[in-house]
């Protein structure tokens, strides 16, 4: 019993780091209308960088704010030079933002290592029904919390209703007088922030390697596919839900059998559906 | 026509090349480094000419490098090297007729995802060879190709790669300018215009993605009678990643200059001995620079050249 409510508690954090993820990445093909393929090495970014604030206990809220700070820097100089310029372009943005990945991922291998690495998760707070709760988990809560505060609060303000009208239209966003790349760039911006954070704050759940980045993006994209990217509430539910189904499959099997499932959920939503799912709005119908 | 004038030259000079000595090391690396324009090929005629982006070309390499490795194993490798087009051709063909009716990005997601479960799968599923248990990480070894160690053998390689690769790279010219080339690239440019037109978009897709899987598993059975073994990494992103950068440095589309890029590029970085990650992150680094045509801009160079496949919106 305790093994099962320790299991099903793993899945849930999983799932709400991904859920995380997820809207961060959900942001960016509503408002920039690209699928950011270095997504996932953001959320690794995060990870590693928690790794090393673990050989600084008293930094970490120094750590936390560059894992924030560090990746929105970096997005948003990316948004500028390349995916602003070249965004409707298929080609130029899938191979550009893989090859981002792919360097993100030989940095790590340089920085840290290619060896698996793990975050410490600290002594646990308390017990509730059995589940050890250690700070990290807390800190996954905090952060979800933020997250809804923030995507509750964004529609209202000047930027937010900016972002809702260009990924509405375009032209009419242009039309009256909003800075359309601006408003790109700090959506994207915004989206690696929030990949980096949701990976630093659930590093002690994850086995680091400069690859792990890859399985989180494919999550992140099946649920952008299935949920859609125009509501919170459907990617935080399947996200959680999904976390939980995959969590238990990897402690059931292997975690490689998780990353092939997940890779094979892609390939048949893909292929029944051309366009993707629901609100995964890349291409016009009319 | 500066550029297609030099093509008989520098394949006078390949010819040549064997005979001026180069010694197996340097030879050794020509031949990686054909195995790779051969994959650089075959992702140029699907992401070049017919303008879908493939993340995951390896598929093809990977499966030419398996299916040779564990076929040898039991056949002659002739047999082997046959049986294993006609497979990678049955794969070629279950994938496209799925990949066919997908457009720009969840093209790219589909391609990597599928190469993504077959790398996971080599890695960590093994395989049962006459009883012993091979596979993982360390891949399976192909008895076919255990002669190409001397240099007779690294000769005979060599041409044999020469021969298909200039043979590919003649076809797909042909192709470029034949009516079924014209229409490939008419999809490219743009796919709803070309269904309006009444183009068979579909089939034209599955056709190019049948063949240019093909040529992928041909570069597999290469590359495993080249290095002795299929491992997972012949399927890996990486690999894919390498021949779609290899074919925009080169200019997509073209074919000359992809594979005279993918040549040229791969045995410099072999002769330098440049560390895998190394060149991973130059291609990394160097791609943006191409997407965003810096260099032109920058140097006011390559003035004329072919631009339209390469600007495609």
């Amino acid at each position: 019993m305790n093994i099962l409510a320790q299991s099903l508690a793993g899945g849930f954090f999983l799932g709400i780091s991904y859920a995380v993820l997820s809207a961060g990445l959900a942001l960016t093909v509503n408002v920039v209308e690209i699928i950011n393929l270095s997504h996932g090495a953001f959320y690794l970014m995060g990870a590693y960088l928690a790794y090393s604030a673990s050989s600084f206990p008293g930094l970490s809220l120094l750590f936390l704010a560059a894992s924030a700070a560090g990746p929105a820097l970096l997005g948003l100089f990316i948004a500028r030079t390349l995916v602003n310029p070249l965004r409707k372009d298929h080609f130029s943005i899938a191979v550009g933002t893989l090859g981002l990945a792919i360097l993100f991922e030989q940095a790590a291998d340089l920085l840290w290592g290619d060896r698996a690495l793990s975050v410490h998760p600290g002594a646990p707070l308390g017990e509730i029904l059995g589940v050890k709760i250690y700070p990290w988990h807390a800190g996954e809560i905090l952060l979800s919390g933020a997250v809804f505060i923030l995507f509750f609060l964004l529609p209202r303000t000047k930027l937010g209703l900016a972002m809702r009208v260009l990924a509405e239209d375009e032209e009419m966003a242009e039309s009256v007088g909003i800075n359309t790349n601006a408003v790109r760039a700090t959506a994207f911006s915004l989206s690696c922030a929030l990949a980096s954070v949701a990976g630093f704050v659930s590093a002690p759940g994850l086995v680091l390697t400069p690859t792990a980045g890859r399985m989180p993006l494919i999550f992140a994209l099946v649920i952008v596919i299935l949920a859609g990217t125009r509501r919170l509430l459907p990617v935080a539910a399947l996200s959680l839900g999904l976390g939980m189904v995959t969590f238990g499959l990897a402690l059931a099997t292997s975690a490689y059998v998780e990353y092939i499932l997940l890779l094979t959920a892609v390939l048949v939503v893909v292929s029944v559906r051309r366009g993707g799912l629901f609100t995964l709005k890349i291409e016009r119908d009319y | 026509m500066r550029g297609k004038s030099l093509i008989p030259f520098i394949l006078g000079l390949a010819l040549l090349l064997p005979l001026l000595g180069p010694g197996p090391y340097h030879l050794s690396l020509l031949n990686s480094a054909l195995v790779i324009t051969l994959l650089t090929l075959s992702w140029d005629l699907l992401g070049g000419v017919a303008g879908q982006v493939s993340l995951g070309q390896a598929l093809f390499l990977g499966l030419g490098a398996y299916g040779f490795s564990l076929l040898s194993t039991y056949l002659p490798p002739a047999g082997a090297a046959l049986a294993t087009a006609v497979v990678g051709t049955a794969f070629a063909a279950f994938f496209g007729l799925f990949a066919s009716r997908l457009e720009g990005i969840f093209f790219a997601l589909f391609t990597l995802c599928s190469a993504e479960v077959f790398h996971e799968a080599t890695m960590n599923i093994p395989f049962i060879l006459k009883g012993v248990e091979v596979g993982g990480e360390g891949g399976v070894p192909c008895l076919g190709g255990a002669g190409i160690l001397s240099l007779r053998g690294l000769v005979v390689e060599y041409y044999s790669l020469l021969l298909f690769t200039a043979s590919v790279g003649w076809f797909l010219l042909r192709t470029l300018r034949h009516p079924v080339g014209l229409k490939l690239r008419g999809i490219a440019e743009n796919e709803l215009l070309a269904r309006a037109t009444g183009l068979p978009v579909e089939r034209l897709k599955f056709g190019a993605f049948v063949a240019s899987g093909v040529l992928g598993v041909v570069a597999g059975i290469f590359s495993a009678l080249h290095s002795g073994r299929a491992t997972p990494s012949d399927f890996s992103l990486e690999l894919s990643f390498q021949a779609a950068t290899l074919s925009a440095l080169g200019g997509r589309g073209t074919v000359t200059g992809p594979a005279l890029t993918a040549v040229a590029v791969s045995y410099l970085f072999g002769a330098l001995d440049v560390p895998p990650q190394v060149r991973l992150s130059l291609y990394a680094i160097l791609l943006p620079a191409i997407l965003l045509d810096l260099p032109r801009k920058a140097l006011g160079l390559l003035r004329g050249s072919r631009t339209p496949l390469s600007s495609r919106q």
